[in-house]
């Protein structure tokens, strides 16, 4: 069961001069960046790399953006006066993220809710231009974190944002609670049906991890650095 | 979807069992597929098994600990497993969970797995008659 996820639409697939919808940039926008500090020779070089080979006017996908950005840091970095650089990268890194998912819900019910949480953070990863190592560990957190809840305390939540190109995570039920949470979280504790390390991967693999837990329920809130 | 839907097939190779793990499997198909493969081993032994996880998108301690299960069961039927084709994300994220995948041996694609387990290649076209006739092939070509 999945929320609708909120976020901008999606454009329409077709390319005209009308403007982009609200939050989508198109090339053209991230050209007249360029334009600022680069010679155009550079630009057209750049362009002919990485402009694709839509409309200069059409919106780029989260995906598309997500993939391109580096790239166009790059070429910053390269070729950039030295003195510019930093309001340079400044005026790119607030492309990050333009139109992408920020924010999601999955509720977990059944099994293929799990499933279902794991797309979701998949997703949100993708459109964040989240490398594939980073993708991965914000995948397994939550497939553990989402196995709890249907395994221990269904029906519960599994919610992301995405801010400051950081993914967090909360996981939510209104269950019993974790009994011997310190135990686990020291490795004392092995469970009969895992190999008693999903919480603790989940804080291994995560950059800051929180739990509370008592017998009306259990919150674990997780960030995750997006950047790599 | 029920896990029948969606179960795994179970192939048998010159007494071997193999079986490719891919996409997203939910724990019910994870063990749907453990059933499925023993029961194969029991109705004939196999001499080995190969899980192969080259299209596997996520492995977590959940089904690191339904694999290393299954290894160790089919190790008690006398069938020894190898998984085979863990892509670099999941080897890393394993290792930085701390979780172990105990008791299998692993190895980089199927093909060395099957080795491992005791097959070995003979291909057609490598055998003295094909490179005869491809010689001769490339002679006749040379002279036209």
């Amino acid at each position: 069961m999945t929320d609708r996820p909120r976020g901008p639409t999606q454009p329409p697939d077709r390319a005209g001069s009308e403007p982009a919808p609200v939050g989508l940039p198109r090339w053209q926008d991230l050209e007249a960046v360029l334009g600022r500090y680069l010679s155009p020779i550079i630009v057209q070089g750049v362009a002919a790399r990485f402009g694709g080979n839509g409309p200069r006017s059409a919106p780029l996908s989260p995906e598309r953006l997500a993939e391109v950005l580096p790239h166009l840091e790059a070429a910053l970095r390269l070729f950039a006066a030295p003195g510019q650089l930093a309001a340079a990268l400044r005026e790119l890194e607030a492309f990050w993220g333009r139109g992408a998912l920020t924010e999601s819900v999955v509720a977990i019910v059944q099994e293929r809710d799990v499933g279902e949480a794991r797309a979701c953070a998949r997703l949100l990863c993708e459109q964040a231009g989240a490398n594939d190592f980073v993708a991965q560990r914000a995948v397994t957190i939550v497939s553990e974190l989402a196995r709890n809840i249907f395994k221990y305390a269904s029906p519960g939540r599994v919610e992301f944002t995405v801010a400051d190109r950081a993914l967090r995570i909360v996981a939510l039920d209104a269950g019993a609670g974790i009994a011997h949470l310190d135990d686990i979280l020291a490795g004392r504790y092995k469970s009969r049906t895992g190999l008693g390390k999903g919480l603790t991967g989940v804080r291994r693999l995560a950059d800051t991890f929180e739990v509370r837990t008592g017998p009306t329920g259990t919150r674990v809130e997780v960030t995750l650095n997006l950047r790599g | 979807m029920s896990a029948r839907e969606t179960m795994i097939p179970v192939l048998r190779l010159w007494d071997r069992v193999l079986v490719t793990l891919q996409g997203d499997i939910t724990d019910d198909v994870a063990a749907q597929m453990r059933d499925d493969v023993l029961e194969v081993i029991y109705r004939r032994p196999a001499r080995g098994l190969v899980l192969d996880i080259t299209g596997l998108l996520t492995l977590d301690s959940h089904l690191c600990f339904v694999l290393s299960n299954l290894a160790a069961a089919a190790r008690l039927m006398g069938t020894p497993t190898v998984i085979s084709g863990m892509s670099a994300r999941i080897a890393y994220t394993l290792e930085s969970m701390g979780v172990e995948l105990t008791g299998v041996r692993t190895a980089a694609t199927a093909e060395v797995a099957l080795e491992m387990l005791g097959v070995t290649v003979k291909l057609a076209e490598d055998s003295d008659a094909a490179r005869a006739a491809l010689i001769a092939k490339l002679r006749g070509e040379g002279r036209s």
